[in-house]
């Protein structure tokens, strides 16, 4: 298939190792930041090829995976309200909050429906006049210009009983976040591609001057990541810091502006907590306060108190700053598989723990 | 920390103040110009200038706003400026009523004209009031100002100048934006025709 198997071609990419291999003259830590792209080095093995000269650690890029226990809870207890149809993309539904999860919601009769764009929520809530329809709007850049024309189109037509849980975060804050902690044992980041397709490269420069390090944006293939990795090896190598793209095809610097400019006029930049690191000033966005009506924590403002409790034994949250790989995770693949998560990366489909469970590292932790 | 420690501390870090502000000062000379000269141009029309900003920030466009209409250089003219933070009438009625992010904006819709300048400062270039406040500026036809931190945030796209510190120290963007406010108004009216006396 055509711009597909010349990505996945083995001998380009053993090739690519062994230039990664002959460059290197130290070990390196890189970190993918996106969850696709964890999902691609644990499914073609390439951590395991690239032997000592790199050790690739996973990052927070699962949006799923840092979605906080509150809204987690928040959503289940929207859900469970008679007149609310509550609509998410799929993986949602599976993601544990304290007292169980969306699918399990609905098991017990609460309308939640799952639907691949967030434009299908305009026709339903058009459809049930007489409900009030929610739709959780979660992910990161790359999902905020399709949630962004969901909530201009619902204000344009009018569609009042239509609103959006936002639970939308940032990568660049959540990098530099990594970058500060004293533990920190990144040294250059493959950044996340279609983050940079929607807004470019220009946030990242900033980052990479502050904290000399290569952040080279690449793809989700196995040779897009293998580029990527020798190109941060080599400015590695060389001590230069800077941002490159390696994903050409799908990314320009300046990114999309079209999208820019939608997710600007709709979204506000806000704090937010992230699953398993805390909280990270400017890292959200929020509806705007021209679109405040579609704001569903508004529309659904109660005084409950939401009062979560994580699993203790959980360690999503030093699995996504590359601190602890899954199967370091004492409860990995034991009570915690993908029928019975306790934490999110094991149920996201972008989750590192997931990723480990689909690709067989079952044997590294026994 | 002993006290040895502690004053090799304040030595550093003035030391980082100092070379953050000359090194913006030499790479963006020619933007200072240009936004001088545009805020010049826009004073010679009968221009009135208005300041955002929060926090810090806000003690920033309390400063400059005070710089412009109560010179400390008895021949300089005064002209006309206003902090839009100033007023915590205003802040808490369009905060407490409508929303904190159109604290800046309400007002600019209500007081801003065609050729006033509008001026926001934002250490990390995405403060929504901020931001809202430069799009209704330029939504009413004024000269659109940014002094801004980090990559500038989403103030680049709202500003027809801006000035972007490259740091994330808020410190060093406020130290620097301090030093950039004084010598725009210095450069404005020395462009206006005033002598260089400073």
């Amino acid at each position: 298939m055509k711009y597909l198997d010349e990505y996945r071609d083995g001998d380009a990419a053993r090739a690519l190792i062994a230039a990664i291999e002959r460059t290197a003259s130290k070990p390196w830590v890189i970190m993918e930041v996106c969850g696709g792209q964890t999902h691609a080095i644990v499914k073609y093995g390439l951590d395991r090829l690239l032997g000592d000269s790199v050790e690739l650690v996973h990052g927070p890029g699962c949006p799923v995976c840092v979605t906080p226990l509150e809204m987690i809870d928040r959503a289940h207890h929207i859900a469970s309200q008679p007149d609310v149809v509550f609509c998410s993309f799929g993986d949602m539904l599976r993601v544990p909050g304290s007292d169980g999860d969306l699918l399990g919601l609905k098991a017990t009769g609460a309308d939640v429906r799952v639907v691949y764009s967030p434009l299908d929520t305009l026709a339903i809530a058009q459809a049930n006049p007489d409900k009030r329809v929610v739709f959780f709007a979660i992910g990161f850049e790359t999902t905020a210009p399709a949630n962004a024309m969901a909530v201009s189109l619902a204000a344009k037509r009018g569609v009042r009983n239509l609103s959006f849980l936002v639970s939308h975060v940032l990568v660049p804050p959540v990098m530099s976040s990594i970058l500060q902690a004293p533990d920190n044992r990144v040294q250059a980041f493959l950044g996340p591609g279609h983050v940079c397709a929607v807004m470019g490269i220009r946030e990242y420069e900033p980052l990479a001057e502050r904290y000399r390090v290569p952040i080279v944006v690449t793809g989700f293939e196995p040779i897009d990541l293998l580029e990527g990795i020798l190109r941060s090896v080599q400015r590695l190598e060389q001590d230069q810091p800077g941002v490159e793209i390696r994903y050409g095809r799908a990314v320009r610097q300046c990114g999309n502006p079209a999208s820019q400019a939608l997710i600007g006029d709709v979204f506000d930049v806000c704090d937010r907590k992230w699953r398993g690191v805390g909280t990270i000033p400017k890292s959200g966005l929020k509806l705007s306060y021209p679109y405040a009506a579609f704001d569903a924590e508004r529309v659904f403002d109660d005084s409950t108190a939401i009062v979560t409790e994580e699993p203790d034994v959980c360690i999503s949250g030093l699995v996504l700053r590359g601190l602890k790989k899954p199967n370091q995770c004492p409860a990995f693949g034991t009570r915690c598989t993908p029928d019975t998560p306790l934490g999110a990366t094991m149920v996201s489909g972008e989750g590192a723990c997931a990723a480990y469970m689909a690709y067989g590292r079952m044997e590294m932790a026994q | 920390m002993n006290d040895r420690e502690l004053e090799a501390a304040v030595v550093r870090k003035v030391g980082e103040s100092r070379a953050a502000a000359e090194e913006f000062f030499a790479k963006r000379g020619a933007e200072v110009v240009a936004m001088a000269r545009a805020m010049a141009s826009a004073f010679d029309n009968g221009a009135r200038l208005f300041v955002m900003g929060n926090g810090g920030s806000a003690c920033d466009a309390l400063h400059m706003a005070v710089e412009f209409s109560h010179p400390i250089v008895e021949k300089r003219p005064a002209l006309p400026a206003t902090a839009l933070c100033a007023d915590p009438i205003m802040i808490t009625a369009i905060g407490n009523d409508l929303d904190f992010s159109m604290v800046f904006a309400r007002q600019i819709e209500r007081e801003g004209r065609a050729g006033d300048i509008a001026v926001g400062i934002s250490t990390s270039g995405q403060s929504a009031n901020v931001l809202r406040g430069l799009r209704a500026a330029r939504d009413a036809g004024m000269l659109t100002i940014g002094l801004a931190g980090r990559d500038g945030g989403r103030m680049v796209d709202a500003c027809d100048h801006i000035l972007i510190v490259p740091s994330f120290s808020i410190h060093r963007i406020q130290e620097t934006h301090e030093q950039l406010l004084h010598i725009l108004w210095d450069l404005i009216h020395v462009i206006r025709g005033e002598e260089d006396v400073l």
